[in-house]
């Protein structure tokens, strides 16, 4: 090999690392800008259902699977937007940690607020967070024989690690409740544990 | 029964398998005898129908035998037309893209291949006489609906319910 190849394989070489450290390099604190192509998540997404299918032996199983793979997320997601919003603090009450999630955290993941925040009328501890169109469900679609399975046990997972990160520990799962035009509706069960409703009568009454 | 009916498709999709078959192509070719065994073989290789949907009352339907029937000779055909195309003599000639529409005095048959060897088919009366757009919009469909659902495994039918409603759609805008 010549030395002036061997130069211009060097220059290749230098160029490419070059544009590797530049996308590693990016500050934690830039704004949302950066978006992640959907067609590259979807697909990883697709995956990460096909390889947990694999592993389980249901449909509760694989819920379970997805959920924990989204808390894992959450806490991550968490940290993040505490450290990019400056203008929320953390939040401890139940209700200012719903309105985070639905404000701050949709708009941090999926670009737009989530479509409602519900109380439950039959248990003061339950609360709903609904989405119409969960944009990384656009291409799913649940066969049949699965009917009852919801791929919104990722959303969940992360929703629930944010909730235990703000003190706020709740069993939070997923259903899917279509509605005329929107098949993909997807509700977000928030139930929270005995000492949170508690502790939330207590600051109530204090006040 | 064909002759009455306006705007109607009936579409299908299937695969071929491209490495194998390009590799096959070769031994054709050495061994000089193209048309005998590329009968044969191609049926026996013939790419397996994927997905097929009939979108007017008013045309026969076709069961699923025979939708596989005409997927696999359709196939056969089309890869034998690239095959012998006489464009194809040359060492720098391009590879024939083989059949696009069949024509018959009542209804067409389209055909858009794309890149990676799947074959897009749609039937359709005489007034329609290119699709290639309308199928190139069915392969974003395909590759949406289909291909990023987790549930669904290359070379199988299709069978999301998404894919399906986008491409009725699609069909009742033409």
């Amino acid at each position: 090999m010549s030395s002036s190849q061997v130069q211009n394989m060097f220059k290749l070489d230098t160029k490419a690392s070059k544009r590797a450290t530049a996308l590693l390099e990016h500050n934690v604190t830039r704004p949302r800008r950066d978006k992640v192509s959907l067609s590259a998540f979807a697909f990883v997404f697709g995956e990460i259902i096909r390889y947990s299918q694999n592993r389980v032996l249901g449909i509760q199983d694989l819920e379970a699977k997805l959920n924990e793979i989204g808390k894992r997320v959450g806490v991550r997601v968490f940290e993040l937007t505490m450290w990019r919003e400056k203008t929320v603090h953390r939040e401890n009450r139940v209700l200012q940690t719903l309105v985070f999630i639905n404000t701050v955290v949709w708009r941090a993941l999926f670009d737009k607020q989530a479509d409602s925040l519900e109380r439950s009328t039959e248990n003061d501890d339950e609360y709903m967070i609904t989405d119409n169109e969960p944009s990384i469900l656009k291409y799913v679609s649940v066969p049949r024989e699965m009917s009852s399975f919801s791929p919104g046990a990722f959303i969940s997972g992360i929703v629930e690690a944010i909730a235990e990160c703000c003190q706020c520990p709740a069993r939070v799962t997923s259903h899917v409740v279509p509605a005329e035009g929107m098949p993909l509706r997807t509700v977000i069960l928030l139930k929270f544990d005995k000492d949170v409703m508690e502790r939330e009568r207590r600051l109530e009454s204090g006040k | 029964m064909v002759g009455g009916f306006t705007k109607t498709i009936s579409s299908f999709a299937y695969r071929t398998f491209f490495k194998k078959e390009s590799t096959y192509f070769t031994t054709v070719v050495a061994s000089g005898v193209a048309f005998s065994i590329a009968f044969n073989t191609m049926f026996d290789k013939s790419g397996g129908l994927i997905y097929h949907k009939n979108y007017s009352s008013k045309i026969s339907q076709l069961s699923s035998n025979e939708a596989l029937t005409l997927a696999g000779t359709f196939h056969g055909i089309h890869v034998l037309a690239s095959r012998i195309s006489p464009a194809t003599g040359g060492a720098d000639a391009v590879k024939d893209t083989g059949i696009q529409t069949i024509d018959t005095k009542n209804f067409r048959i389209h055909c858009y291949q794309t890149p990676t060897g799947i074959k897009f088919i749609a039937a359709t009366d005489l007034l329609e006489t290119k699709l290639t757009d309308i199928l190139a919009k069915v392969y974003v469909l395909y590759s949406d609906y289909a291909l990023k659902n987790p549930f669904y495994n290359l070379e199988m039918p299709i069978r999301s319910e998404m894919f399906d409603t986008r491409l009725q759609q699609l069909v009742q805008a033409v």
